[in-house]
């Protein structure tokens, strides 16, 4: 409740001590007294900290020249409202500040209007309450976001991967399967045409190079099959526990006739007790794979070895071939393993191959849990190793 | 059905008060960066962020309380020291909402008229940490615009926040309208006005279960056979 003029005097000269002892020490009490010609007669402590070295200046808004100017009636302010103090370049406050005159004398006194303050960092907190919770909504967006795109580009890289596959199965229809037919054709033809100009020997040979076409287009339509079954997830998996070494007979025996027209041999070093644990036909197609492709990049007279050893793991087998043949430079190692860099080299003897062989043996080993991989140097030969779990 | 009894400890590291009072301090100077890095150095060191939660922002904000009480800082400190403490949650927040997401969801606000968000907002993390899809819908809103909002996301879980005593009542208001809209949802109540008694007002509802914590909210969310996970199919 506000004082009455007489209340109001008492009270002053009754706590004058006090009052003055608050005036000097108060945190929120800035007083200042300067002479009109601009020198600083008295301030309190809080005061003193904002006007520093040189207090006139200090006086920002409004300047000590615009309060000079301001005149009022006896004993009111001459200014009433926001004084701004401090550095202009640094901090500043701004005082709800009177600015009284008498004679020569300036009087200032301000302080900061503590409802005021306490209503604007009220609202300060709410708005930075409801930002805080603006910025979880942003980061969480953020995060579906990046969620998104990652899975948008796994889809785009599977995508890539069955594009390659299609350009694949579309080049080897188009060129692979072309030549064996071309050959087919252009032989059965002259058969057609010219039968009784030939003779028997040379009818012989047409056939046998009529059934070479037809094998070698056979055996693509095979890898083909195969592959591109493995590759829409068609194959049927059934692993059992079987004998490596008669895995390796069984394969070995089928590629023989092959193998005899450069009188390569193999040594098979693998104990009759072996067993592993895999899908018959997949290991099956693995080791035919690896024979012929043996046979096809070994020297005449040669030996390819087929071994395995435990390991690397406790649960593992690794099975390995080593031929001696025209082996392969790391460029060609590192591009063995990949669709876009499927290439198909001619043999020791010109054999021909569909680049296919390799990738179904590597889909084929991961499936059973395993890797492949492969060790060569150029002009020696190569040694692919795969693994194998254990039954 | 699974209810945590009272304030058990699952947390497996505790904060040293050396490294609290540290943290309490830089909390008080409003050094924003310093705090962050005291976090994230707590991080580094791999204490999760219950504990963090609990022992650290939630221990100091608690002293604050009381240096309030006591008369030794203004609201305005106060302020200023849930402001960082809401900062260092969203530091931490990317690796939260990059939690796997199940088909849960809970809602999360506070009881009408009430400011007092950093608890709730904790609880969402939590919950977010255990898969769940939250909804946080902060401070001050009004019961109609929350029912509406849960009428669209019809969730398995409405969690309440409330630290005011004198909001009891609203409160009850509140549980009476959610009770006539959604009779079985299961309701999750906590906040320090429980902890000053009261508690049997809320024997007067079904299906609504106060927690002390963020460690008894982990052990319901983590148990299968507690009654929130029997209602998510
Ligand atoms: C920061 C603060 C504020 C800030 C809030 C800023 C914000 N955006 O949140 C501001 C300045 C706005 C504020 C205002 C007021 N506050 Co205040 N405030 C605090 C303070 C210091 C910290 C609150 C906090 O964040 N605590 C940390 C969190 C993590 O703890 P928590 O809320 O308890 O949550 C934990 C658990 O309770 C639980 N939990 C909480 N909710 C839920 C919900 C569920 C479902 C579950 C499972 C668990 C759960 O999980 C959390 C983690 O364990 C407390 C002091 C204290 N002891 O907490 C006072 C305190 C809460 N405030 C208090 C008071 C009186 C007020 C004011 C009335 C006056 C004032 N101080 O200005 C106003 C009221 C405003 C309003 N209408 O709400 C009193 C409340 C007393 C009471 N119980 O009635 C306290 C306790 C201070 C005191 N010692 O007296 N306050």
């Amino acid at each position: 409740m506000p004082m009455s003029t007489n209340q109001n005097t008492d009270f002053c000269i009754f706590w004058q001590m006090e009052m003055q002892l608050m005036l000097h020490i108060s945190p929120s009490i800035y007083l200042a007294e300067f002479s009109t010609d601009g020198r600083l007669l008295h301030t309190n402590a809080s005061m003193y900290e904002w006007l520093g070295a040189s207090p006139l200046k200090s006086l920002l808004n409004p300047t000590f020249e615009q309060l000079l100017d301001m005149t009022a009636p006896l004993s009111n302010p001459v200014y009433n409202g926001f004084l701004t103090i401090g550095d202009a370049q640094g901090t500043f406050i701004s005082l709800q500040a009177l600015v009284f005159r008498k004679d020569e004398r300036l009087l200032i006194v301000g302080g900061m209007d503590a409802k005021q303050l306490a209503d604007h960092n009220t609202r300060l907190s709410h708005l930075n309450a409801e930002i805080s919770n603006l910025q979880r909504q942003l980061i969480r967006e953020k995060v579906t976001l990046e969620a998104t795109y990652q899975q948008l580009n796994q889809v785009n890289a599977s995508l890539k991967e069955s594009n390659a596959t299609k350009d694949k199965f579309l080049s080897i229809m188009a060129h692979d399967l072309r030549s064996p037919l071309t050959a087919l054709m252009g032989l059965s033809e002259v058969l057609m045409e010219n039968s009784d100009q030939y003779s028997r020997e040379e009818m012989n040979t047409f056939i046998r190079l009529i059934n070479e076409a037809a094998v070698k287009t056979y055996r693509l339509l095979d890898d083909l099959l195969v592959w591109s079954r493995s590759q829409m997830g068609k194959m049927p998996f059934n692993p059992g526990s079987m004998k490596l070494d008669q895995l390796c007979h069984e394969v070995i025996e089928v590629l023989n006739q092959t193998a005899a027209t450069k009188r390569i041999t193999f040594d098979v070093k693998v104990a009759e007790d072996t067993l592993v644990f895999a899908d018959e036909a997949m290991i099956k197609t693995v080791l035919r794979n690896l024979v012929s492709n043996a046979i096809k990049f070994s020297w005449s007279d040669s030996v390819v070895t087929i071994f395995s050893e435990q390991g690397p793991s406790d649960a593992m087998l690794t099975v390995g071939l080593a031929d001696k043949g025209v082996g392969m430079t790391e460029e060609a190692m590192t591009k063995l393993w990949s669709l876009s860099e499927l290439l198909s080299t001619k043999g020791t003897n010109n054999e021909e191959g569909t680049g296919l062989g390799l990738l179904i043996c590597k889909e084929f080993v991961e499936k059973q849990g395993g890797r492949i991989w492969v060790d060569s140097r150029q002009g020696e030969g190569s040694t692919f190793c795969f693994t194998v779990p254990m039954a | 059905m699974f209810i945590p009894q009272n304030t058990q400890r699952f947390s497996l590291m505790d904060i040293d008060t050396d490294r609290q009072s540290g943290f309490l301090n830089t909390l008080l100077a409003g050094e924003r960066s310093l705090a962050s890095n005291m976090v994230a150095d707590f991080i580094r060191e791999g204490v999760s962020v219950d504990d963090i939660y609990e022992q650290l922002l939630k221990s100091s904000l608690y002293k604050i309380g009381v240096l309030w009480e006591t008369g030794r800082i203004g609201v305005a400190t106060e302020h200023l020291a849930s402001a960082i403490v809401q900062a260092i949650m969203n530091d931490l927040y990317p690796t939260i909402a990059a939690t796997r997401k199940q088909p849960k969801t809970v809602v999360l606000a506070c009881v009408e008229n009430e400011q007092h968000q950093v608890g709730i907002k904790m609880v969402s993390d939590v919950f977010e940490l255990a898969g769940w899809t939250t909804h946080f819908l902060g401070a001050g809103l009004p019961t109609d615009d929350l029912v509406r909002f849960m009428n669209s996301v019809r969730p398995q879980v409405l969690a309440l926040s409330m630290a005011l005593s004198f909001n009891w009542p609203t409160l009850e208001k509140m549980l009476q309208t959610i009770r006539r809209i959604f009779p079985s949802l299961p309701i999750l109540v906590g906040g320090q006005a429980f902890g000053k008694g009261g508690q049997e007002r809320l024997l007067a509802f079904s299906n609504v279960t106060y927690l002390s914590d963020l460690y008894t909210l982990k052990a319901l969310l983590t148990n299968p056979a507690s009654f929130i996970n029997a209602n998510v199919h």
